[in-house]
């Protein structure tokens, strides 16, 4: 049971007047038809209130203008609800803070998925790229990771650009205070700004990334309170946000110095040059904006064992190695990557900014030694021997939210309508805010709506595996999306993502008609050729007679019947696309359909290599999505269940939302479920499903 | 209303998707089948797929559901019969879990279940059932109600508890270690692939990282692979090692029978053709458990009776540990080639049935070889002994020899490798070598990674199941233990 302790005297006697101020708005809105509503246009940027009387309620405000607060922003005005985007600096809307890329193996999958849901950051990046290169491509299409080197500047005004003119959305520059919760309810009704104007609301995003009691750590000396470097963190917040009751943790990331181009030395660097062609990350694209030769390079450096040396004698100057006692298992800086492995050098990515930056961002060098010891370690480094370090490295000490706090849906459990999403939640990356943004964004205006949740199992996505296990388990150092995590890997696939998520998201109302109606031609004709190539059966050697060349003249009788679908993807029968296609009837166009449509065809290839093994994983899919239909209401006494103490308290712990989390916890065995799904019946006079 | 509605709703949901749920087998009899009937039952759509597979049928019409019918199962690849029982199949929703159920009331033997067990396991989409889930389905399909749930949750802490008693954490000694040892080699393999896969391109893994994956888990194929071909010590061991006394008619078997059982057990006649079924009988050997089954003799006749005799004489074979086969001295001619000519009569015995029994220890019998003259000059390889069992002669040296040969089959030389004795483990055990080989054989032929480290994954999540499972954390303490990854 949760509390809601020790509210201040202020924010208490404000609650009491939103609550009768939002019924009153309520009402207001009952009386305004449909059309009337509609017809009061918002978009664009508003300016800060200076007293609250005036201002209009909002469905939904999104507190935070990073890569999590855009698409949650996004995704509730594309949902239809009246939004607000509130942050400290318009000009900082869609900033990328750290590296200058996107994407990768994992985080490549959850932008694929974000596009599916006709999210913004794949689309963006198709058109602010400066270097597009699959990763994995050796290692199966399953793990293929798009990833591209992103122009900052352009990538920031398409972010603006499209924040700004997006129907439903208003955008404030503002500071805000704090959160204004019916405490009776524990329900958000509004927000407070810092000059104390409150903007009343039915439901809150938080995303403030690193900026909750953010701290920034350069050497032993300096350590000044900020989000990022000369922005101000949000205190009044974290604290208001502790208060609650939130059960809150710390976690440290860093970013690398940044150096001036020209000084570099790139004749001793390894160039990687970008896809030709590049291949684009949105479904909606057939190509990204740029020519394949207009790429920028990247370059591969390593450091020496000179480097290693100054890291371990100045050790003690740093923050990060001082005071990790029982750090992240992963490396987060130089220093750390020194001092825990025995190898001596280390890769060193250097990657360009943009088109006009003179900055190259050197990835792998993450680090928090003072300034003077940065600079000498990096001239250690081949081909940065001159190097000019525009701005020194640091690292970022910030408050995290255990998102055991949050449901699925990151609604959190303390507070109806008030979610989190990114970094917040323990997170680390553009992708794995951006992907939680959308969620949050969906499901804020789905509670508005009064639509069912809109969550996403660990059988349909990566984003569902995130929140998953952020909801679970929690986690101890910042989460970064990569395929291992998903038992299901063969089946969440870049390729697919349209196919397992655009249709759901349709129906709950965050795709746009555009996007739906690409989608649905695509996939009649991908249903259409796959079931032509699957009832194309002939025996096999009659197969190895057509397919083999030069063709396989007196084959040995083998009158295994196979299809066509089932042999696309096997060499040596299939090496020539020709050959093959030239066997497809073509009465329903199938075969004219795949000749001009080499994406298609390639799509359908994939789907047979993987299908044996996905088509396995689909009925443990479908036990887990079953199980996850039967909701574990909020309000679940679990002491009247007869089993152990011990398993009482684990789900207590954790307060799984749905039976199929409840088994994913470990300890839990089949007959505590059976308890709790008898006792779900039990009570179910209400509903206990999830559409 | 509105929640009447959403109920239907999410009945619909729920038979949406058990139409592709896995389906799933048990023994419905419990685990220790020792008894006359065990039953074996299947459920999932799949269900009537392995009464069709077993029984040869092609159509599902022949058998109408809810009707015993009484038929001859058959393994669907070595096409050797089974057994003979009863089944049945109740179509879903009319039935214990709501979906298509299948019955096969076998004998109570613990050779034909375990042979059902991983003919089922073979077939696409049938998985052993976890434990009760049987009854979950029921429940979520709506074929229990309440009350009759009250008791289930007992039995399913029962089958759990028996479960984790059979389970490698209750076990002791050195199996425990092995399997303990073969978990802690692929989780290191799995984490290096995952890694490779994961981390490669960006942190720079090691090319050759893959090598040594492939290597150690080359090594651990083997090993299990050899874990498996124990010839099944260990649940010989625990459950007794099966003997048939085979043999052309009249040469003594019965006779063999009652020596062994140290009573009348079978009718002993001079004419040939007086056993006619198989005579089982149970005895302790040396402190090792033996059940010793006595058979009609092998020829070819015209008698119905007689000829079904033979047949189950040599399904009998078929099924057993050991064969005992009993010649009549008196028909060989010791002057010549006693070798050749056992093994002439050998073949021309098994001929009868075209059956091969080759894989199957021997021990050969001269029996009446008090009837021979020219003792002197006989000499025998190690597996034929001449005996009499009318003059007692030899009679102590075939047993120490029996003995000796059932001790071999029971113990390995060495006592540190430990047997296998728990059929579930087997199950699982040859999943997770199946999946290591598609792993190896992928892998070496440069298919796609992923596809391979997907097999990988699967052997580990089989061998999980007796070792208790691998969780995604314990990869990546692996993981970023081994390699330098970070920002």
């Amino acid at each position: 049971m949760f509390q809601l302790a020790k509210y201040n005297l202020r924010s208490f006697r404000l609650s009491n007047i939103t609550t009768t101020y939002v019924r009153f708005s309520t009402s207001n809105y009952n009386s305004l038809s449909e059309s009337e509503l509609k017809s009061i246009p918002i978009q664009g940027v508003i300016k800060q209130p200076v007293n609250s009387s005036i201002f209009q309620p909002y469905d939904v405000v999104v507190v935070g203008g990073g890569h999590a607060g855009c698409e949650a922003a996004h995704a509730a005005a594309r949902m239809g609800v009246r939004t607000l985007l509130i942050t400290h600096k318009l000009e900082t809307i869609g900033e990328m803070s750290c590296n200058p890329s996107f994407g990768g193996i994992g985080k490549g999958h959850l932008m694929r998925e974000i596009d599916a849901l006709d999210g913004l950051c794949a689309r963006l990046c198709d058109k602010t790229g400066v270097h597009y290169k699959v990763l994995n491509r050796s290692k199966g299409r399953a793990v293929w990771g798009y990833r591209a080197q992103i122009d900052r500047k352009l990538y920031k005004q398409a972010m603006q650009n499209e924040i700004l003119n997006t129907k439903n959305l208003h955008v404030m520059a503002a500071a805000v205070r704090d959160i204004v919760i019916d405490k009776e309810q524990a329900c958000i009704t509004g927000i407070t700004l810092d000059n104390h104007c409150l903007i009343p609301t039915q439901s809150v995003i938080i995303t403030t990334g690193t900026f909750l009691r953010g701290c920034i750590n350069l050497g032993m000396d300096e350590q000044k309170p900020a989000g990022r470097i000369n922005d101000q963190p949000a205190i009044d917040l974290a604290k208001s946000i502790e208060e609650l009751g939130f059960k809150m943790g710390r976690l440290k990331t860093g970013t690398p110095a940044r150096l001036e181009t020209k000084t570099i030395d790139f004749s001793k660097t390894i160039t990687h040059k970008g896809d030709n062609p590049p291949l684009p990350f949105s479904f909606l694209n057939k190509h990204v904006w740029i020519k394949p030769d207009e790429q920028l390079n990247c370059h591969l450096t390593m450091t020496t064992s000179q480097l290693a040396d100054i890291v371990r004698k100045n050790a003690h100057l740093s923050r990060h190695v001082t005071q990790d006692t029982q750090g992240p298992r992963y490396c987060p800086s130089i220093e750390s990557k020194i001092l825990r492995f025995k190898n001596q050098t280390h890769p060193v990515w250097l990657e360009p900014e943009g088109f006009d930056s003179d900055l190259t961002y050197p990835q792998g060098l993450s680090c928090t030694l003072p300034i003077d010891i940065q600079l000498r370690m990096l001239r250690t480094i081949p081909s940065l021997e001159n190097v000019n370090m525009v701005r020194p490295g640091y690292g970022v000490e910030y408050d995290y939210i255990d998102p055991r706090e949050v449901k699925p849906s990151l609604e959190t459990k303390r507070v109806t309508n008030l979610f989190f999403a990114g970094q917040i939640n323990g997170t680390t990356g553009y992708e794995e805010a951006a992907a939680q943004g959308i969620i949050a964004g969906i499901n804020s205006a789905c509670k508005v709506l009064n639509k069912p949740m809109f969550t996403i199992s660990r059988g349909e996505g990566y984003i569902g595996v995130m929140i998953d296990d952020l909801t679970l388990h929690g986690t101890s150092e910042p989460y970064r999306m990569f395929t291992a995590r998903s038992e299901y890997r063969l089946s969440l696939r870049a390729d697919n993502a349209d196919l397992r998520l655009t249709q759901s998201g349709y129906d709950i109302g965050c795709v746009s008609e555009e996007r739906y109606n690409q989608f649905q031609s695509f996939k009649k004709n991908y249903d259409q050729a796959k079931e032509c190539l699957q009832n194309l059966k002939k025996p096999m050697h009659v197969w190895r007679h057509l397919l083999t060349s030069p063709p396989e003249l007196n084959p040995s009788r083998d009158e295994t019947i196979k299809s066509l679908y089932s042999l696309v993807h096997q060499a040596p029968y299939m090496m020539d696309n020709e050959k093959w296609l030239a066997l497809v009837p073509d009465d329903q166009n199938v075969r004219s359909m795949l000749l001009s449509d080499n994406e298609l065809c390639e799509r359908l290839c994939l789907d047979a290599v993987y299908e044996h093994l996905t088509k396995r994983q689909k009925n443990e899919i479908d036990e887990v999505k079953r199980d996850e239909s039967f909701i574990i209401p909020d309000s679940f006494d679990y002491q009247i269940l007869q089993i152990s103490n011990e398993a009482k308290q684990r789900l207590e712990e954790v307060r799984p939302t749905t039976l199929g989390s409840a088994s994913r916890i470990p300890g839990i065995t089949p007959a505590t479920i059976f308890s709790l799904l008898r006792a779900l019946k039990r009570q179910s006079q209400t509903p206990i499903f999830n559409v | 209303m509105i929640f009447n509605q959403l109920w239907k709703n999410k009945n619909l949901f729920i038979s949406r998707h058990s139409s592709t749920l896995s389906t799933i087998f048990a023994l419905a009899t419990g685990y220790q089948v020792r008894s006359g009937v065990a039953i074996i039952r299947i459920s999932g759509s799949l269900a009537t797929q392995s009464l069709l597979t077993l029984t040869r049928e092609t159509k599902l019409e022949k058998f109408q559901p809810k009707k015993l019918y009484l038929t001859k199962i058959y393994d669907n690849k070595t096409n050797d019969l089974i057994d003979q029982c009863m089944t049945v199949w109740f179509k879903g929703p009319k039935s214990f879990t709501g979906e298509d159920v299948v019955e096969f009331h076998i004998h109570g033997s613990k050779a034909i279940a375990s042979v059902m067990f991983s003919i089922l396991s073979s077939f696409p989409n049938y998985r052993l059932a976890e434990a009760g889930e049987f009854s979950k389905r029921a429940y979520l399909n709506g074929r229990l109600d309440l009350t009759e749930a009250e008791g289930l949750i007992d039995l399913i802490n029962a089958q759990t508890e028996q479960q984790r008693k059979q389970s490698l954490y209750q076990m002791q000694g050195s199996l425990k270690d092995l399997y303990e040892r073969w978990r802690i080699d692929l989780v290191k393999s799995l984490a290096h692939s995952e890694a490779y896969i994961d981390f490669h391109e960006d942190q720079h893994i090691e090319n050759d990282i893959l090598t040594g994956v492939i290597q150690k888990v080359q090594i651990t194929y083997d090993n299990i692979s050899l874990h498996l071909q124990d010839h099944r010590r260990g649940e010989i061991l625990r459950d007794g090692c099966r003997i048939a006394i085979l043999g052309a008619p009249n040469a003594g078997k019965s006779s063999l029978l009652n020596i062994l059982t140290q009573k009348p057990t079978a009718i002993v006649s001079s004419i040939a053709g007086t056993t006619r079924d198989v005579i089982e009988s149970t005895i302790d050997l040396g402190g090792y458990p033996v059940i010793i089954c006595d058979t009609a003799g092998l020829r070819i006749t015209n008698d119905p009776i007689e000829s079904e005799g033979v047949s189950r004489a040599f399904d009998r074979a078929n099924l057993c540990d050991l064969l005992i086969i009993v010649i009549d001295a008196s028909t060989l001619n010791m002057n010549e080639n006693l070798n050749e000519q056992i093994d002439q009569h050998l073949s021309n015995l098994f001929t009868i049935k075209s059956s091969s029994l080759n894989s199957l220890t021997k021990l050969i019998i001269l029996n009446k070889i008090d009837l021979v003259n020219e003792k002197s000059q006989m000499k025998f390889s190690d597996n034929i002994i001449p005996i009499s069992c009318i003059s007692n002669i030899n009679i102590q040296k075939f047993l120490s020899k029996l003995t000796q040969t059932i001790a071999d089959k029971c113990t390995e030389p060495s006592f540190t490798t430990p047997y296998l004795t728990n059929e579930r483990h087997r199950i699982y055990l040859t999943q997770t070598v199946e999946d290591l080989k598609m792993f190896l054989l992928l892998i070496n032929n440069n298919r796609d990674l992923v596809l391979a480290v997907e097999h990988l994954r699967l052997a580990i999540r089989s061998l999980g199941t007796i070792t208790g499972v691998v969780y995604t954390e314990e990869l990546l303490d692996v993981i970023f233990r081994d390699f330098c990854i970070g920002k």
